[in-house]
């Protein structure tokens, strides 16, 4: 159900320079120091020059860890995109592309956000397409939330992480579409379907509620199988059905509720092949098809603020 | 008000498959550190516990409810205390961190358990340089650190690194830290003794010469292969039978056992200094670890090292027990200026408690007529049937009477003990001397060996003008001990052969080993030569070198502060140019980045400059719109660097091609 058409591409460009990035030790890592601390204290008590020089070296490594943790994540370059349109209710998945322009792998690179976390591996001079995924509940448009690339490679005694990234992307989100109601009104179908159980044509044209009469071929089962009521799939010509998706057929309810079921209604009509214009209140657009069509109409679902009194 | 830094932790996750049984492995090693010192039962249990663990890992068994690990533990403490009767020092302790370790493995499932065990190992592999400080061990127990290391790399990420590429990314860490490591062991300040007292066996129980003699009773050094010191010379090396190390003088006697007699005390020690004669021998002794004083000198010391104290009997004994490895140097004379003896000195040496037997009074009263008893008495041990045995019959009632006319078998405190009584009936001042004769000759580094095998009893008698000279009684008896050495003796002995009475060929020829044996002769020759090096140039690194080191560094007076700045500077340093090394290579951007940045610029010079987060196609839009005569040309470009760029695509000939765009690529301004 996702549409398929891009919104735009506007794409945001970060290089985690120097700057950008802070390190501080895990609990891990400070667990380390008092082992440190320790194994320092037996070598000075035993006088142990061996002891000295193990506990001198994992210290050594400890420093020199710091370095290669810095390594894995500076001068990593990232593009940001919008994410393509979702209804709402579903995941907005921007995409994020991590180039890795140095000759060495950058494995256990983290993305982070609020809510989302992912770890990349990304080999050296190349780009690897990885997404941040966060959950879009409403309609309108979703910003890309704020987010930080971090690694604790190698050792996990470290960890690095940027300063948070503001994407200037978003992400459209398209009302989440509505149960199937029958159609507001279709002249043009229901006569057809009156004259009898065969149908003419056999393009999907629609659902309606089950009536004990239909065949058993056209029951939506899918549906059925999933607990929903019974639904019958409705055939018929695809040409000259024209349908006006209109906000007053909508009948009561929240803007939300009655914009879902007007997304249903436009996603129906698509699948359908009808030709259907939308009327909301202060706007208006013209019956028309296809897949430009349905993202236009979508959009203007999103995006639509009631005005006025209603 | 602090400013609260927003952080982003890289999650914690629980340790995979991989990174467990990379920590199996490293234990298992570590645990084969320690494996000689752990008790059999304590072995057995630890690899059960590991095994365990590899059957969870591996197998799916399940983890051992709490109480069984419970139970474990105390039943593992109780069993430890039982064995070593504490649970503190360090068999005692290494052997509970050994269980600990094993105990934390099996319940390993968090990512904090994990580096419990992580650092519990660390630990238990310092542990072994509590017993050895060799070249073996710290071999070993680097490639366990290297091991464990390694498991640690693979634990922090999800997408498991091969198992070669974390240890290989270990080696190249630690290559860089060696460095950093050196400054910190050479400059991190040093401090005399220890910080607070430390378990009664916190050093090893040491063989080595104990401070009586009572012949008869149990020979326990002629079988320790252990080294007891090694000698460089600077220059001439003595020849065998000069190679005479003295360590204890022994005066008092009640007929059978010899002690250090507490009257000598009062002889002033120092007069022996400044009075060798002949040439002098400088060399200096790399002394092992005994937990007592005495020290050794080749016959006889004039100079007193500084840690080192003079004592009578031109002897030489360290300040405060040896814990710890350490070399001094010394300079020892072939002979000595003759100066009077004491009157007390004299009866100490004459004193011979218990009254002769009928048959050696005899005997005795015999020499005494002779013109030189001293030779007489030699001449009676070589020509009579004496034998040299490191195995000799126990002597109980009266020393001298039964070894005279009973058992007449010994080995060195048996002829020497019985040689200082005769002379001491016979009127002439006497006394023992323990040490260590030989050695052997290590051509791969070029110093001599002694080993504890070499311990070596002689007698000292005072002769009129030549003052207290050295008689080996011995050497009567088996001139091979002290021509060919210890090692010689005992290989000959073991072929069945009686010392005194072979041929100088026949005894090279039962010598001659056989070719493996002589290769493996040499093989320990080269490794004790690179252990001796260790010791000398790693780990003799104490307070005093360090004081040289820095006054050679030009601290005159070096304050710790100062030190501890130097310490860090230096290490702040090293990190800078291990940054450099590591990142430098970072800006030079891979070509398609460099072509596009390229043909950004070129539009930038007509006042179309890219903006910070402009995608290549919002670009191409603002292109299309200000410069519409630059599309035809900008179109393919920006199709190839997408293309590249997000396509996850590095196609050689695409790049050739959009770089070779970019370089064709005009714009003009209006």
């Amino acid at each position: 159900m996702r549409a398929s058409e891009p919104v735009g591409d506007s794409a945001d460009e970060y290089v985690l320079g120097r700057q950008r990035l802070y390190m501080l030790p895990t609990r891990h890592g400070l667990y380390f120091a008092l082992l440190l601390l320790v194994m320092l204290l037996a070598a000075v008590n035993y006088n142990n020059g061996l002891a000295y020089g193990f506990t001198f070296t994992l210290a050594a490594v400890g420093l020199v860890s710091m370095l290669y943790t810095h390594r894995n994540v500076t001068g990593l370059r990232l593009t940001i995109k919008d994410a393509t349109p979702v209804f709402a209710g579903q995941s907005a998945r921007f995409p994020v592309y991590l180039h890795n322009t140095s000759k060495t792998r950058r494995p256990g690179v983290w993305l982070l956000s609020d809510s989302y976390s992912r770890c990349v591996d990304i080999a050296p001079h190349s780009s690897h397409p990885s997404s941040l995924t966060v959950a879009a509940p409403r309609r309108g448009y979703l910003p890309c939330p704020a987010f930080s690339v971090a690694s604790a490679f190698p050792f996990g005694l470290l960890y690095t992480w940027a300063k948070p990234l503001l994407p200037i992307n978003r992400c459209l989100v398209y009302p989440a579409p509505g149960p199937r109601l029958p159609w507001p009104q279709d002249p043009d179908l229901s006569h057809r379907h009156h004259r009898g159980q065969s149908v003419d044509g056999d393009d999907f044209v629609g659902l309606r509620a089950y009536q004990p009469a239909d065949p058993p071929r056209h029951v939506h089962w899918k549906a059925a199988a999933r607990g929903a009521e019974w639904l019958t799939k409705r055939f018929g010509d695809s040409t000259g059905g024209v349908v006006w998706l209109d906000w007053t057929a909508t009948h009561g309810g929240d803007v939300d509720g009655r914009l879902g079921v007007l997304c249903r209604w436009a996603l129906d009509a698509d699948r359908a092949g009808l030709r259907y214009g939308l009327r909301l209140p202060g706007l208006e657009i013209a019956p028309d098809s296809g897949p430009r069509h349905l993202h236009k109409c979508l959009r203007s679902l999103a995006l639509w603020r009631p005005v006025g009194v209603f | 008000m602090f400013f609260k830094l927003r952080t982003y932790r890289p999650p914690d996750r629980a340790p995979d498959r991989h990174a467990a049984n990379g920590l199996l492995l490293s234990a298992s090693a570590a645990f084969a550190l320690h494996i000689q010192r752990l008790p059999w039962w304590l072995s057995l249990g630890v690899c059960g516990l590991v095994a365990w663990r590899y059957l969870m890992e591996n197998f799916g068994w399940r983890h051992p409810p709490r109480l069984i690990r419970w139970s474990l533990l105390l039943a593992a403490v109780v069993a430890v205390f039982n064995a070593y009767g504490t649970l503190l020092g360090r068999e005692a302790g290494i052997s509970l961190l050994a269980i600990l370790v094993g105990l934390k493995i099996l319940e390993i499932r968090s990512l904090r358990d994990y580096f419990v065990s992580v650092f519990l190992l660390y630990f238990l592999t310092l542990g072994a340089f509590l017993f050895s400080q060799s070249l073996l061990t710290a071999g070993l127990a680097f490639a366990v650190a290297v091991i464990t290391t390694a498991a640690v790399v693979r634990l922090s990420l999800p997408n498991a690194l091969p198992a070669s590429e974390g240890l290989r990314l270990t080696v190249a860490i630690l290559w860089r830290a060696v460095p950093i490591m050196l400054v910190m062991y050479l400059l991190f300040p040093r401090i005399q003794g220890s910080l607070w007292g430390l378990p009664a066996d916190a050093f090893d129980a040491h063989t080595g010469l104990s401070d009586t003699v009572t012949p008869g009773s149990i020979n326990e050094l002629s079988s320790n292969d252990a080294v007891a010191f090694r000698v460089d010379f600077a220059g001439q090396v003595p020849a065998a039978h000069q190679l005479y190390w003295r360590s204890l003088v022994l005066s008092g006697t009640d007929g059978a056992t010899w002690t250090r007699a507490r009257e000598a005390s009062a002889v002033n020690a120092e007069s022996w200094l400044y009075s060798g004669v002949g040439e002098p021998i400088d060399y200096t002794i790399d002394f092992e670890a005994t937990g007592r004083r005495w020290l050794v000198a080749l016959d006889v010391p004039v100079s007193v090292p500084a840690e080192a104290t003079a004592r009578p009997g031109f002897i030489l004994e360290a300040q405060r027990p040896v814990q710890n490895r350490f070399q001094y140097g010394v300079r020892s004379y072939p002979a000595h200026r003759a100066e009077p003896i004491a009157p007390g000195e004299r009866a100490l040496n004459l004193r011979a408690p218990r009254p002769l037997s009928r048959r050696v009074r005899a005997l005795v009263d015999g020499w005494r007529r002779e013109a030189d008893p001293v030779r007489a008495v030699l001449r009676y041990f070589n020509e009579q049937d004496f034998g040299y045995t490191l195995t000799p019959p126990l002597l109980r009632e009266n020393f001298l009477d039964e070894f005279l006319f009973v058992s007449r078998r010994g080995y060195c405190e048996h002829y020497a003990a019985a040689f200082a009584l005769l002379m001491r009936h016979l009127g002439i001042p006497s006394r023992l001397v323990v040490g260590y004769q030989g050695g052997v000759w290590n051509n791969a580094g070029d110093y001599l060996v002694v080993r504890q095998a070499d311990a070596h009893a002689w007698t000292e008698v005072w002769r009129e003008n030549r003052g207290w000279t050295r008689v080996d009684p011995t050497a009567a008896v088996a001139p091979e001990r002290i021509e060919l050495g210890m090692n010689a003796l005992q290989a000959l002995l073991a072929q069945g052969a009686l010392p005194g009475e072979l041929e100088t060929a026949t005894i090279r020829a039962l010598l001659e080993g056989r070719w493996l044996a002589r290769q493996w002769h040499h093989l320990g020759m080269y490794w004790d030569a690179a252990n001796t090096a260790w010791n000398r140039w790693v780990m003799a690194y104490g307070p005093e070198r360090q004081q040289r080191l820095l006054q050679s560094l030009g601290f005159d007076t070096p304050s710790w502060a100062q030190v501890g700045a130097t310490l860090i500077i230096g290490v702040a340093a090293l990190l800078l140019v291990i940054a450099a090394t590591l990142l430098w290579t970072r800006n030079k951007s891979d070509p398609v980045t460099a072509a596009y940045r390229r043909f950004c610029a070129k539009l930038g010079k007509t006042g179309l400059a890219r903006r910070a987060h402009e995608g290549p196609l919002d670009f191409y839009h603002r292109i299309v719109t200000a410069r519409p005569d630059l599309a035809a040309d900008s179109k393919p470009i920006i199709a190839l660097y997408v293309t590249l760029r997000y396509g996850n695509v590095a196609r050689e000939d695409l790049i050739d091609q959009f770089r070779g765009r970019v370089r064709r690529f005009k714009a003009v301004g209006h």
